[in-house]
């Protein structure tokens, strides 16, 4: 089939996507919350991705269906990689799911390494709040929060190594009406031995730097980074790091930190 | 030991912005694959001044933080030094090479 084209925003940023038509529909679907209007499609972008077709299968291959599952992965990655390379030395990018107050546009940012629990944070308390990423966060000079509402990588029992993307609207999560802005900030270290209720520990701003460092992306090459780093810290009141089990024991945070007020 | 000598030259890092609060100070170092914020203790910062106008052997650093600080009373200012810069080159501030031209400047920020 013939190449077909959408855009989507993310980070601010728009990235033209090209997927072979027979993609077209189920990427549309699952980049719901990210797609622009199909009348801005021909303005300028600010990156294209071009996605190969899943490969077709062949015999005592992976099925069709997994093909397709691990190309829409594979596509969810490429658009991440380009909306950060568009953004890299303009924003400030933290590696973080965040969730807004759908009222008050009151956002915590939850940093953490891949694969330690922010997009199961994000499902858990998402619904009936304003979703703004399960991945990367975006903070220009002025600390204004810009979303990249991505699909999320689920992974599911049928295949083992496989994450399913599956679309932010199928989860209960909606964009915010609102304007998020910056109220909280916490690193996750999720220890799942753990028992007993969530741990917070402050960290002073010099700390928050080294911890939050790793968790960045393109640091290195905005201006002033470690004056914007520092200013997103204590924008945010400072940084804790909580310590938790499993996902729901972070209610109390979340909770605390989208009830404030500015 | 510490594997540096009076005449080793050191120079700066890949040190790309450097933060100063009244808690102290941070820096942050290009790695090979991507980077990271580090802590600079009050020496180091000194060590990383001296270092910005371009290399310097181990024992002309030794005479500057002589100059600021004095002589160490239990051991010889060099040994000290070096001992201190190769804690430095550990979290990438400084390097080990062989002479060349300045270091292009730091970017800092006092808070």
């Amino acid at each position: 089939m013939s190449p077909a084209s959408f855009v989507v925003r993310a980070l601010g940023r728009r990235v033209r996507v090209t997927v072979d038509a027979s993609l077209l529909e189920e990427a549309r679907r699952v980049w719901h919350l990210c797609l622009e209007d199909d009348a801005a499609a021909g303005s300028p972008v600010d990156a294209e991705v071009h996605h190969d077709p899943p490969v077709p299968t062949v015999e005592g291959g992976a099925s069709a269906q997994t093909l397709r599952t691990a190309s829409l992965q594979e596509l969810t990655q490429s658009i991440t990689r380009a909306a950060i390379g568009a953004a890299a030395g303009q924003l400030l990018m933290l590696h973080a799911g965040a969730l807004c107050d759908p009222r008050t546009g009151a956002t915590l940012v939850y940093a953490a390494p891949g694969g330690t629990g922010k997009t199961t944070v994000t499902s858990t308390f998402g619904p009936g709040r304003g979703y703004l990423t399960d991945e990367t966060v975006g903070l220009t000079r002025d600390l204004t929060v810009l979303a990249y509402p991505k699909p999320l990588s689920v992974r599911r029992g049928d295949t083992a190594f496989l994450k399913h993307e599956t679309a932010p609207g199928d989860l209960g999560l909606s964009s915010p009406a609102v304007r998020p802005w910056l109220a909280g900030i916490v690193a996750l270290r999720r220890d799942g031995s753990r028992g007993g209720p969530v741990e917070l520990e402050e960290v002073g701003l010099l700390d928050a730097l080294v911890l939050l460092a790793p968790e960045t992306s393109s640091l290195a090459r905005l201006d002033e980074p470690l004056r914007l780093l520092a200013d997103a810290v204590e924008a945010a009141g400072g940084l804790r790091v909580v310590h938790f089990a499993d996902a729901p024991d972070l209610e109390p945070v979340v909770t605390e930190v989208l009830g404030r007020t500015r | 030991m510490s594997g540096y000598g009076a005449t080793t030259v050191v120079r700066l890092g890949p040190v790309v912005d450097v933060l100063t609060t009244d808690q102290g100070t941070v820096a942050l170092v290009e790695r090979e694959v991507g980077h990271q914020v580090v802590r600079v203790s009050d020496l180091g910062s000194v060590v990383l001044g001296l270092l910005e106008a371009g290399p310097a052997t181990v024992a002309q650093v030794a005479a500057r933080l002589v100059e600021l600080y004095g002589a160490p009373p239990d051991s010889d200012p060099v040994e000290a030094t070096a001992k201190a810069l190769v804690d430095m080159s550990r979290t990438g501030l400084i390097s080990a090479e062989k002479p060349g031209p300045p270091a292009p400047p730091i970017r800092s920020t006092c808070r």
